[in-house]
C-alpha cells in the first residue's frame, strides 16, 4: 500500500516487548494481520506498524507470547481528524484560513509594470494611471479580468507601445511593454552641431549659442547643419590688425528651429471587413511533461472547426530557494470563430483607411508639433481595396544634436 | 513412526512431482512450495511464500521456509514489509544464506 493511502485510513506506531517477538509477530501474521518498517528500538523494544483497525486484533497474539504492546504514536487522518473534532475552534479556525486565502487569491492585489528593454517616451507611472482608468485597480476579482482584451486595449490606447501583453501570476498582474523605438535625443554636452532633423522649410531660427546657418524661408536637407557650433570670426575681426590670427571657436550649439516638414504615409482598406466572432465552440488538449516526457491527459484527434482561433496555456513548477520539480502542464484551447464579412460603402472603407494612416503618422510626429494642413488622396488600388495616401504639413522643431566628436 | 512413513512416502512422491516437473516443465516455486526471493543489490530481499520469520536482530533475519530457512545478514536490518505472502528486508545485506534441504 502506498504511504499516501496508509496515511488516510490511520496507522498504528505499536511497540512490543516480549522475550521472542519473532513468536508474536508469526502469531499475529497468522491471524492475517500484516507489518511494516519493524525494526529494533535498543534491546528491548520492538517496533512496528500496523493498520489502525487491527490493533484489537492484536490481542490474543500478545497474550500468547506473553508479549506487552503499546501504542507509541497514531498516525494518520482518522486520528487527526478526531483531534479536529474535540477542538471545534481549530477546526473552525483551519476553514476560516484556508476559505480566507481562497477569497484573497480571488483578486488581484497588486498591478506591476516591466519594460523589458527600458523606457523612452513613457514611464511606469503612465502605464498604471492607464491602468487606473480602466479598472484595472487593486482589488479586483481575477475571474474579471480578459488580460488579452486588455493588453489589446492597451496597445489601441497607447500608440507610442510596440507591444504591450498583460499576465496574471498569482495576485499580482504584471503589464509588459515594450516601446517603439525613436531616435535618441540626448543632449551631448561636448561641442556639437545642430543639424536638420528632415527636409523641411525653416520658419523661425532661434539661437541660444552658436552661429545661425539657415533663415527663414530656407529649404534645408535632412543632416544640413542648422546652427553651427563652430563659431568662426566675424568679418570685422579679421579686418583688426595686429590681433594675430583669430581661431574659430568650438561651442555647444543650442536653439531651436522650426519648420515645416511633410509627413507622408500610405493605406488601404478592404471594402469587404472581415470580423472573427467567437462562436462559444471550443475544444482543449491537455498534457502533463514529467521529466521530458509528455502524457496526454486529454488528447485532441484534430481540429473540428474550419477556422479558428488558438490560444495556450502553460504551467511549469515554480522554482522554489533553487528546488523544482520536472513537471509542466501544457493546454491548447481551439475555440471556433465565425468569420463574417461585413460590405461596406466606399466612404467607409475610406475613412477606415485614412483612420489606420492617420494613427500610424500620429505616432511619427514628436510630441511638440503643430499639424497645419491635411491631404488626402484617393490612390489606384487593387480590386476590393481602397487605398489613401494622407499626407500631413507640421510645424515642428527640426533641430537635432550632432556632437562634433 | 507414523510421521517417518509419512515422510518416507512423501519422498516417493515428491520423486514422481519432480520428473512431472521437469517434464512438463512448470515453475519450481510453485508446485513445491518454494521459497522465492528477489534480491535489490545490497539494500533488498524480498521473500515470497516464506513460513514466518524465525529470529529478527538488526544483523539477522532468519526467515522461515518449506525445507528449511533463509538467512539474510547484514547491517541496520529492518522488516519493511511483513505479510502473510512476503517478507521485505531492508538495510545494508551482505549475505544470503540459504538452509534449504
Amino acid at each position: 500500500m502506498p504511504g499516501w493511502l496508509l496515511w488516510l485510513t490511520g496507522y498504528l506506531v505499536v511497540r512490543v516487548r516480549c522475550a521472542a517477538p519473532e513468536r508474536f509477530l508469526n502469531l499475529a501474521l497468522a491471524q492475517g494481520l500484516y507489518f511494516w518498517d519493524a525494526r529494533w528500538m535498543g534491546e528491548e523494544w520492538l517496533e512496528i506498524r500496523i493498520r489502525a483497525g487491527d490493533f484489537r486484533r492484536l490481542r490474543p497474539a500478545a497474550r500468547q507470547a506473553r508479549a506487552r504492546v503499546r501504542i507509541r504514536r497514531r498516525v494518520g487522518l482518522p486520528f487527526w481528524w478526531r483531534a479536529l473534532r474535540r477542538r471545534p475552534g481549530l477546526l473552525w479556525g483551519v476553514v476560516s484560513v484556508v476559505a480566507a486565502v481562497y477569497v484573497w487569491s480571488c483578486f488581484v492585489w497588486s498591478v506591476e509594470v516591466a519594460a523589458p528593454e527600458g523606457w523612452q517616451r513613457l514611464g511606469p507611472g503612465d502605464i498604471l494611471a492607464w491602468a487606473e482608468e480602466n479598472s484595472l485597480r487593486p482589488p479586483v476579482l481575477r475571474a474579471n479580468l480578459d488580460a488579452n482584451r486588455l493588453a489589446e486595449k492597451l496597445m489601441l490606447d497607447r500608440q507610442e507601445l510596440a507591444w504591450a501583453g498583460i499576465r496574471l501570476a498569482g495576485t499580482r498582474v504584471i503589464i509588459e511593454v515594450v516601446e517603439r523605438r525613436f531616435p535618441d535625443t540626448a543632449t551631448s554636452t561636448g561641442p556639437a552641431h545642430l543639424v536638420a532633423e528632415r527636409d523641411a522649410v525653416v520658419e523661425e531660427v532661434t539661437v541660444i549659442a552658436g552661429q545661425a546657418r539657415v533663415k527663414p524661408g530656407d529649404t534645408v536637407r535632412r543632416g544640413q547643419i542648422l546652427i553651427a557650433g563652430i563659431m568662426l570670426p566675424e568679418e570685422g575681426d579679421q579686418a583688426q590688425p595686429g590681433q594675430g590670427f583669430s581661431r574659430p571657436r568650438l561651442v555647444s550649439a543650442r536653439g531651436r528651429v522650426w519648420g515645416r516638414v511633410w509627413y507622408e504615409a500610405v493605406g488601404q482598406a478592404p471594402l469587404v471587413e472581415e470580423e472573427r466572432v467567437p462562436t462559444g465552440n471550443q475544444v482543449r488538449e491537455i498534457k502533463v511533461i514529467v521529466a521530458g516526457r509528455e502524457i496526454n491527459v486529454k488528447p485532441l484527434r484534430g481540429i473540428p472547426y474550419a477556422s479558428f482561433q488558438e490560444e495556450r496555456w502553460w504551467w511549469a513548477w515554480p522554482v522554489w530557494r533553487g528546488f523544482s520539480l520536472p513537471l509542466a502542464v501544457e493546454a491548447g484551447t481551439y475555440r471556433e470563430v465565425e468569420v463574417r464579412r461585413h460590405g461596406r460603402s466606399l466612404e467607409q472603407a475610406l475613412d477606415a483607411a485614412r483612420a489606420r494612416v492617420t494613427a500610424y503618422l500620429r505616432v511619427q510626429i514628436p510630441a511638440p508639433a503643430e499639424i497645419l494642413e491635411e491631404q488626402v488622396q484617393v490612390l489606384p488600388a487593387t480590386p476590393g481595396q481602397v487605398r489613401v495616401r494622407v499626407t500631413w504639413q507640421v510645424r515642428q522643431n527640426i533641430a537635432t544634436v550632432f556632437p562634433l566628436k | 513412526m507414523a510421521q517417518g512413513e509419512k515422510s518416507s512416502g512423501g519422498s516417493k512422491l515428491r520423486r514422481v512431482e519432480s520428473s512431472l516437473v521437469e517434464l512438463l516443465d512448470l515453475p519450481a516455486d510453485v508446485v513445491f512450495d518454494l521459497p522465492r526471493l528477489t534480491v535489490i543489490g545490497n539494500r533488498r530481499v524480498v521473500v515470497q511464500n516464506h513460513r514466518g520469520i524465525v529470529a529478527y536482530t538488526p544483523r539477522q533475519v532468519r526467515v522461515g521456509a518449506t525445507g528449511g530457512e533463509v538467512e539474510i545478514t547484514g547491517e541496520e536490518l529492518q522488516l519493511e514489509a511483513i505479510l502473510s505472502e512476503e517478507v521485505v528486508v531492508r538495510g545494508r545485506i551482505a549475505r544470503i544464506n540459504l538452509r534449504l534441504t
